[in-house]
């Protein structure tokens, strides 16, 4: 999908007016941001707001996150057991700590 | 109030006092509007110069917005609402904010070329090496097949050294766009907090003047409602504008196009201005 982030009062206005008139391409409408389909027509509307409004107008292109395809187990698993834990309070740091629980500062070093 | 008009050589006095009667003279709304303030070629009234608000409040019926004028009002009875500091420093940073261009264009204007480009030449290279190939199983002369991949290959090599330099580009680009958008969040954030505390200075100035507009009313022809919640007046606009008038502090002549009064004097002694009617 295309997310659209605008930068300004005049451009968020306009990705507004966009996703209200076109319904069909709007896939979701958070605030000043938006995820347009990803067709052809959404990028005709993204493109428009960016050729209007310019450096105000940010597009990436998402795509859904399959985790068993692009996660390590280790990081599924640690996430699991994380929310798992049985005190609320511990930090991950300190969950993960003497554990097989990969590291914070490893898991920031490594691209997915 | 003094209002002569130059005729050739010829001076003309075409009314005094509290409130003139302009029509039987036919001299237009904006030609007594310049002459207010003092910038009519031959018009010229003598009266106290136009403050900063009678712009907006000079001339009921002229289209501004009924708010502006209460607004308008508020202000020239020296209303400053503590919240107009806030808009001052908001709008003040908002200014000293500067913002550098984030565009990419480009950079990945060259990415998706020198992609293209790899594509091509590994299909090329892939030709190529299929040629040779067949030379050889043929026992043909495979010289000029030999020369054509060596070529085609030396190509991919270029054109695969000029895609990485393209990706470090964009990568470059990226990051350095992505630093020049956090001073757009910022005027964001800016821009939206000057429209609210100017809305909240609006406010705060209309409620202020609320009870006297009220009153004001009450003396002017029409009927007309101010209300803060929300900030809207419902009723008759130039009765609003009428009211604002009477509510403002005002000493340059407000110019009269509305046929609400009878007469220039009934206007001037409503509204508690001059009045120049036209």
């Amino acid at each position: 999908m295309l997310l659209v982030v605008t930068y300004s009062r005049g451009a968020r206005t306009s990705l507004r007016n966009v996703c209200r008139r076109h319904d069909a391409a709007t896939v979701r409408q958070f605030g000043r941001a938006a995820l347009l389909a990803d067709t052809e027509f959404g990028a005709f509307l993204a493109l428009r707001l960016r050729e209007k409004h310019g450096g105000d107008v940010q597009i990436e292109r998402t795509q859904p996150l399959n985790e068993y395809e692009s996660v390590p187990e280790s990081i599924r698993e640690a996430a699991a057991a994380y929310e798992a834990r049985e005190q609320p309070s511990t930090p991950y740091t300190k969950f993960a700590a003497g554990t097989d629980h990969p590291d914070p500062a490893a898991m920031q070093d490594r691209e997915l | 109030m003094r209002v002569v008009v130059c005729d050739g050589g010829d001076r003309r006095l075409l009314g005094t006092g509290q409130a003139v009667d302009l029509r039987p003279a036919e001299v237009d709304a904006d030609a007594v509007r310049a002459a207010i303030r003092g910038a009519h070629a031959t018009v010229t009234i003598d009266c106290p110069s136009p403050s900063r608000w009678w712009d907006r409040l000079g001339s009921p019926g002229d289209g501004t917005g009924p708010l502006d004028r209460v607004v308008a009002a508020a202000r020239s009875c020296g209303h400053r609402p503590a919240v107009e500091r806030e808009l001052a420093t908001a709008e003040r940073a908002l200014r000293a904010l500067s913002i550098d261009a984030v565009d990419t264009d480009a950079t990945r204007r060259r990415l998706a070329d020198t992609g293209t480009e790899v594509e091509r030449l590994r299909e090329e290279v892939a030709t190529a090496r299929g040629r040779l190939q067949s030379r050889r199983e043929m026992d043909a002369d495979t010289a000029d097949a030999e020369t054509a991949l060596a070529d085609a290959t030396r190509r991919l090599s270029e054109a695969e050294t000029e895609r990485v330099a393209a990706e470090q580009a964009h990568d470059a680009a990226q990051r350095r766009a992505r630093e020049a958008r956090e001073a757009r969040e910022r005027r964001l954030r800016l821009q939206d907090r000057v429209a609210n505390r100017r809305r909240d200075t609006r406010r705060a100035l209309a409620t202020r003047v609320q009870d006297a507009f009220d009153t004001a009313v009450d003396a002017v022809p029409g009927e007309a409602k101010l209300s803060t919640e929300p900030l809207e007046i419902v009723g008759s606009e130039l009765t609003a504008a009428l009211a604002a008038v009477r509510v403002a502090d005002l000493d340059a002549p407000v110019v009269d196009t509305t046929d609400r009064f009878d007469s220039a004097a009934a206007a001037a002694d409503s509204l508690g201005v001059p009045v120049v009617r036209v």
